[in-house]
């Protein structure tokens, strides 16, 4: 093993040289460290955030599909497009909620019912209004002629994860949720206003009679009652069904029974919570080509909005270090390639002066090799040391630029320049309902040191191998004799 | 010349010749040369600048390769045995211009020179000392980076590089060149010795006339062509 002592020897003898190599390579190691550190931290944050968000799919009618449907059949009829509702059956929705990466599930079928045994909460407005249509009986009638309700009914599988309840826009003061286990039960929870106005309680029923239909009836018992901070929208006003306070939620059983006969068995939409973003394509694969589901109809909306908008920032982040990884690699053994060549070709004399003693080739590219093998290990060292530091410090001068580009393209023109747009509410203006994540735990971990090390280990080889074949393959009396 | 010692052809240069090209035309430097050298005799290679002394010594130590013909050891062709493995465990090389590694200690070199070529010494850096002071370098001289020594100090430890490897045919090119009178004579008693008493076959490449006449055989070369004379009949006839 002459030539390792050899290659030490050399390395010490030659410190300016060297150093330089040392600094330059350190340079390298840390730049790629940097790199790797921010990709895994990037990697841990988005799965953590993945696993913290979830995400979902919601399984509705394809609207695109049906106004294509709607357009066709109006323009062989002659006349104009009418819009038909398509219900979802429940047995094909329920085929999904066995799939491995369901963590829960929520079905919907709401409409509008009448008041029959109660008063519905009423906006000052309305109240002439009403007086002045006694004969309907309450009933509004839409522009088509439609019946509507004073009140509506919202139809689900679980009242805990409605979203006004996730978001804690809505929360329950009495009682309890509704849950599967009232599937095909008469039930309700009402809200805490029109329970008061109606002297309303737990355990008490009340009766809504299907708008178009008032042969069709139901009569449900209180399980519930829950205050909304929800105000409603302007628009939602001239509608007493759309008062936040007259929204009754029923399992989606009753909503059908409600609604007629046609119904029965049926939902409007279907929503799948996943554990894993990451799932979801595989979920809805799995879905179009198992289920019996109609994608002709029905689609299934994957929505990872929210996973998105947390992760955008980190995403773009660990992707720039990445192309920071190739990019300082490929440079890195392109500079130090060339300075150890200028070395090597230095050193033409020794390669010269060992081959004529009778030392083989594979042994001198093995010294070279090995002499930017310990400048690795100590460039190696210095990265480890100071690499930590430098990542933290490229992570957040990075992750800010991301957070204010971002901030940036996800605002509306109109917000710009200070004020909100006319009219626009504060609520509207929020743009975000989830954080964006502003900041990345990095440090080097065991594998981003072992990659490290392996890229280094790559770049020495590389960077002392090929220029020192361009000088072994000369016979030592060429080198000697141009040397003298 | 030691008693006991038995002659035989060492290396056999078989019709060599070797030319360069300059300005597309063809320029000789040797020339359909056959010289044998054998074992315990010292010869000394002489000629004006320019007769090919130092190619012959390349082609001889397997630097270089012949144009046309055979270099032989012990009757095999040196391409057979490999050109590396010839250099590493054939022949020792003292250079004119000393070709040490400038990074190391005169020590170091020599030490350098015998793990390479695999010597059989088992202590390897008393052996070096040792030669290095039969050469001239103190112990204190041997320690320093062959740099800080003076031109005729770094030929001794060049020559005492060549003499601690275990080949039997040793080439110099100009090896007192940078010596002084006295060392010079030291240093050709050791190459003498090395052949009449140990065995070897040293051939020397010298301008110095002195040395042409305590060698044994004298091969002169001139114009790319050669003849042999030998100053030790008795010993060549033996």
């Amino acid at each position: 093993m002459n030539f390792l002592k050899r290659a030490f020897l050399s390395v010490k003898a030659r410190k300016g040289k060297s150093l330089l190599q040392i600094f330059v390579f350190s340079v390298i190691c840390v730049l790629v460290l940097a790199g790797l550190s921010i990709q895994t931290a990037a990697k841990k944050s988005s799965d953590l955030a993945r696993k913290q968000l979830g995400a979902d799919v919601t399984l509705q009618v394809d609207m695109e599909k049906l106004r294509e449907q709607m357009q066709s059949e109006s323009s062989e009829d002659g006349g104009r497009a009418k819009f038909q509702s398509t219900p979802i059956d429940v047995e094909a929705a329920e085929e999904l909620t066995t799939y491995d990466q369901i963590k829960g599930y929520n079905f919907y079928s709401s409409t509008t019912g009448l008041a029959s045994s109660f008063d519905p909460i009423e906006n000052s407005t309305s109240t002439s209004t009403e007086e002045e249509t006694e004969s309907t009986e309450g009933a509004s009638r839409m522009g088509g002629g439609m019946a509507q309700g004073d009140v509506s009914l919202q139809g689900v599988t679980f009242t805990d994860s409605y979203t006004d309840f996730l978001d804690s826009t809505s929360e329950i003061v009495d009682g309890e949720h509704l849950t599967d286990e009232d599937i095909g039960k008469n039930v309700a929870v009402i809200e805490q206003t029109l329970a008061e106005d109606n002297d309303l309680q737990v355990g008490d029923t009340i009766t809504v009679t299907n708008p178009q239909d008032d042969s069709i009836s139901i009569e449900l018992e209180i399980k519930g009652i829950y205050a909304t901070t929800s105000t409603g929208s302007d628009q939602a006003m001239d509608f007493t069904a759309m008062i936040p306070y007259n929204k009754i939620y029923v399992p989606y059983t009753a909503a059908s029974e409600l609604k007629g006969a046609d119904y029965e068995g049926t939902i409007d939409s279907a929503t799948y919570y996943i554990d894993d973003p990451a799932d979801m394509e595989a979920f809805v694969a799995q879905a179009k080509s198992e289920s019996s589901i109609d994608f002709d109809t029905f689609k299934l909306d994957a929505n990872d909005d929210l996973y998105q908008q947390m992760v955008g920032p980190i995403e773009n982040v660990a992707s720039f270090s990445k192309n920071i990884v190739y990019l300082v690699s490929i440079a890195g053994a392109i500079i130090l390639g060339l300075i150890v060549m200028m070395s090597i070709r230095e050193r033409k004399y020794e390669m010269g002066v060992l081959l004529a003693l009778g030392e083989q080739r594979w042994k001198l590219a093995g010294q070279f090799i090995i002499e930017i093998l310990v400048v690795a290990i100590l460039s190696l060292g210095i990265a480890t040391v100071s690499g930590n530091a430098v990542a933290s410090q490229v992570s957040d001068q990075l992750l800010n630029q991301e957070i204010a580009s971002s901030e940036t393209t996800s605002t509306p023109e109109s917000f710009r320049g200070g004020g909100f747009g006319k009219g626009m509410t504060t609520t509207a203006a929020s743009t975000a309902s989830v954080e964006t994540i502003d900041e990345l735990d990095v440090s080097a971990t065991g594998k981003d040191l072992g990659l490290l090390a392996m890229i280094g280990a790559l770049i020495a080889v590389i960077s002392a191998l090929l220029p020192s074949l361009s000088v072994l393959r000369l016979q030592p009396k060429t080198i000697l004799s141009k040397q003298d | 010349m030691g008693d006991g010692i038995i002659m035989s052809s060492l290396l056999a240069l078989q019709n060599i010749s070797y030319w360069y090209k300059h300005e597309n035309k063809k320029v000789d430097i040797l020339k359909n040369i056959n010289v044998d050298f054998n074992r315990g005799i010292f010869y000394t290679i002489i000629g004006p600048s320019g007769s090919g002394k130092t190619t012959f010594l390349a082609l001889a130590s397997a630097l270089d390769v012949p144009k046309e013909g055979a270099v032989l050891y012990e009757g095999k062709d040196i391409k057979k045995i490999g050109l590396t493995k010839f250099r590493n465990k054939y022949v020792s090389i003292v250079f004119q211009s000393y070709n040490l590694l400038p990074y190391m200690t005169a020590l170091q070199n020599v030490t350098t020179a015998m793990e390479i070529t695999g010597s059989s010494h088992k202590n390897k850096k008393d052996y070096a000392l040792e030669m290095l002071q039969k050469v001239g370098i103190s112990a204190e001289q041997a320690r320093q980076k062959v740099l800080t020594l003076s031109g005729g100090q770094q030929q001794r430890v060049s020559i005492a590089r060549a003499l601690c490897c275990d080949a039997d045919l040793i080439v110099a090119d100009e090896p007192t060149g940078n010596l002084d009178e006295t060392t010079a004579q030291e240093i050709v008693g050791i190459l003498q010795e090395l052949a009449h008493n140990e065995g070897k076959c040293v051939v020397v490449v010298t301008h110095d006339q002195n040395i042409a006449q305590t060698s044994d055989v004298v091969v002169r070369l001139s114009k790319g062509s050669f003849t042999v004379t030998s100053n030790n009949k008795e010993m060549i006839h033996s």
